[in-house]
């Protein structure tokens, strides 16, 4: 039950108006203490918003009852909020400029942590998969092309430390070259391949063909996907690829006939 | 002379919420009621001390359904605020016993 029986006994009211004061409306009330609010944050007007204008709207409605006119009511009620700029002014004392920016830093800071854990679980994930791709299905990065140009598919690995360097496959390039497909990838799920590793080939066209150190191999990558077209000596079911680590070479052979298709 | 510790309306509110949870309005009325005229003051002026109250702590707020179905915003003393409110009490009435003491013999 409502316990107000007698209303406010404020006395300014419409009289004031008519001495030259501007008579506000509950909502030119509101407009003008919010008005006067710096370092609030829009959600903290809004309440302030309400509160001042059930305020009004209380006293109004009581007016009405007494058989006010609304307009009149709501000016009265208005009048009896006393000076804004004052409200506004007590007001912004409760509201600490340096919470308020403590505050949005750290939702900014907040924002950008979940941003960058999102991206790096992602990315991570994302290397995951390209790992457990290069291990089972290599030749799945490739295109309709270059998969077609595939004649023998090997599984010759070397390993470099965590690092495992993997010739996958040897095909047939458009000139008839041999092309030499090989990878890397790390062992250790999450980390990158390491960069110290090289591929020379032991014929006499083979000094042009070492492992191609452009594109991407010296940024991170989970994967490193390489060829090498070769000229292989004529007749050789081989050619010796020496792989480097560091300070270490291993060698290895890698055919280079295939069956051809009747 | 011993200076008082809290602002007068900031008591004075504090000591209406003893009685019960009220919203703003209700406390101006409240107010005018009990001090029967002498404390009216601009009513908007209420609001800058019930929220340096909440900010100190020494009340809350919660949201209830007027009549008309907007939502009011109530006012509660919290346990700091009843002890705050125990505290300066006793401080004014001695302030008070002091000044009457001083009148009664001024102007006996």
């Amino acid at each position: 039950m409502e316990t107000i029986r007698s209303g406010s006994g404020c006395s300014a009211g419409r009289e004031l108006c008519l001495k030259g004061v501007k008579c506000m409306n509950r909502g030119e009330y509101t407009a003008a203490v919010l008005k006067g609010l710096r370092h609030v944050t829009a959600s903290e007007k809004e309440q302030i918003r309400k509160e001042l204008d059930g305020h009004m709207e209380d006293h109004a409605l009581e007016l009405m009852e007494r058989g006010w006119e609304r307009e009149e009511a709501e000016e009265k009620a208005a009048a009896c909020m006393g000076d804004p700029m004052e409200v506004s002014k007590e007001l912004q004392k409760c509201y600490s400029y340096g919470w308020l920016i403590v505050g949005r830093v750290l939702g900014v800071v907040l924002v950008l942590l979940v941003l960058l854990s999102v991206t790096e679980l992602g990315s991570a994930g994302y290397g995951l998969v390209m790992q457990w791709q290069a291990q089972h299905n290599p030749t799945k990065h490739m295109g309709e092309e270059q998969r077609a140009q595939i004649r023998r598919e090997l599984d010759i690995t070397v390993d470099c430390g965590n690092s495992v360097l993997q010739f996958y496959a040897v095909g047939e390039s458009e000139e008839g070259e041999t092309t030499v497909h090989y990878l890397i990838y790390n062992k250790t799920p999450f980390r990158f391949v390491a960069k110290n590793i090289g591929i020379r080939y032991e014929h006499p066209e083979a000094d042009e063909h070492e492992m191609d150190r452009g594109g991407g191999y010296f940024s991170d990558a989970w994967v490193h996907y390489g060829n090498d077209d070769l000229v292989p000596p004529k007749g050789a079911e081989s050619v010796t690829a020496v792989v480097t680590w560091g300070s270490r070479e291993t060698r290895v052979e890698i055919p280079v006939t295939w069956e051809v298709a009747a | 002379m011993k200076k008082q510790n809290m602002e007068h309306t900031r008591l004075l509110v504090l000591g209406l919420l003893s009685s019960g949870d009220m919203y703003g309005y209700q406390m101006i009325v409240e107010l005018e009621r009990r001090s029967d005229g002498t404390f009216a003051m601009k009513e908007g002026t209420l609001y800058p001390v019930l929220h340096g109250l909440e900010k100190d702590g020494l009340v809350d707020a919660y949201e209830q359904a007027a009549p008309t179905g907007r939502m009011r915003k109530y006012y509660r003393l919290t346990r700091k605020g009843k002890e705050a409110l125990k505290t300066e009490a006793q401080d004014w009435r001695r302030y008070a016993a002091a000044v009457d003491a001083v009148l009664g013999v001024s102007f006996a």
